[in-house]
């Protein structure tokens, strides 16, 4: 069966950056076959639109202050060139956001952090969308997903053999 | 069935009245307008199945280029710039 990976904004930190440890400065490349192998193999590709959120702002202040105007032209080659698909958000993922977090508060576990917040969005996105799919979420948050979701941190990601 | 009178001038040159379907009266340019807006219609429709047959068959293809092009832009970025993308990206 077919699985839908949902990939996390951090999972894109290799292809567009470089870390300041060798062992980063490689995954980008090691991202790349991982990808192709993933897509041959007939399994879908997901950017959440919370995930396009976080990387268009960034490409929009790099544009702005003139450190790298090509950013955003990068970032939409790499998702199409790995024929991943851009989600759009829908009332029901944030309805599922919104009940995630309330979940949180009540259960008095920490919701004051940004990073929580945007991958609360994220994770109303996965669970809402309609696909008869396993579903993995790729992240190196996953304390923010694994009680939800299958979570794959972006090294187990690039050594991981789909089903 | 459609009349068709002259306008107020009587001019040749201006626009004709008809009744529509439902019996009210428009002026020509209203049809044309309308028959004009269908045409858009259609080759918006058209134009929306040709993207979609286009991309479902661009899925069937990584693009190796693309992806190779991608990483070497990235490489050849400046280490102060490059680094403060990873960070921001790995930090989301």
């Amino acid at each position: 069966m077919a699985t839908a990976y949902f990939f996390d904004t951090n999972a894109f930190a290799s292809l567009l950056g470089k870390g300041k440890k060798a062992v980063h400065r490689k995954r980008g490349k090691a991202l790349k076959a991982k990808l192709r192998q993933i897509h041959d193999q007939g399994h879908l590709l997901y950017v959440p639109h919370m995930v396009q959120h976080e990387v268009e702002r960034l490409g929009h202040y790099l544009t702005m202050t003139g450190k790298e105007p090509r950013f955003l032209q990068r970032f939409n080659r790499a998702v199409y060139s790995a024929r991943m698909r851009k989600m759009e958000v829908t009332p029901s993922a944030l309805n599922k956001a919104t009940m995630l977090w309330a979940d949180l508060m009540q259960r008095n576990l920490s919701v004051g952090n940004k990073s929580l917040e945007g991958d609360l969005l994220i994770l109303g996105e996965v669970l809402t969308h309609t696909i008869a799919h396993d579903k993995v979420v790729v992240t190196d948050n996953v304390k923010h997903f694994e009680h939800v979701v299958d979570v794959l941190t972006v090294a187990d990601f690039l050594a991981h053999q789909p089903a | 069935m459609a009349h068709v009178t002259e306008s107020e001038t009587g001019s040749a040159s201006v626009s004709k009245r008809t009744n529509d379907a439902t019996g009210r009266r428009v002026s020509s340019g209203t049809h044309e307008r309308k028959a004009s807006k269908k045409r858009l219609a259609n080759v918006s429709v058209s134009m929306a199945e040709t993207a979609e047959a286009q991309t479902v068959a661009d899925r069937q293809v990584f693009d190796e280029q693309g992806m190779d092009a991608v990483l070497e832009e990235t490489d050849a970025l400046p280490d102060e710039v490059a680094q403060e993308i990873y960070e921001y990206l790995a930090s989301s």
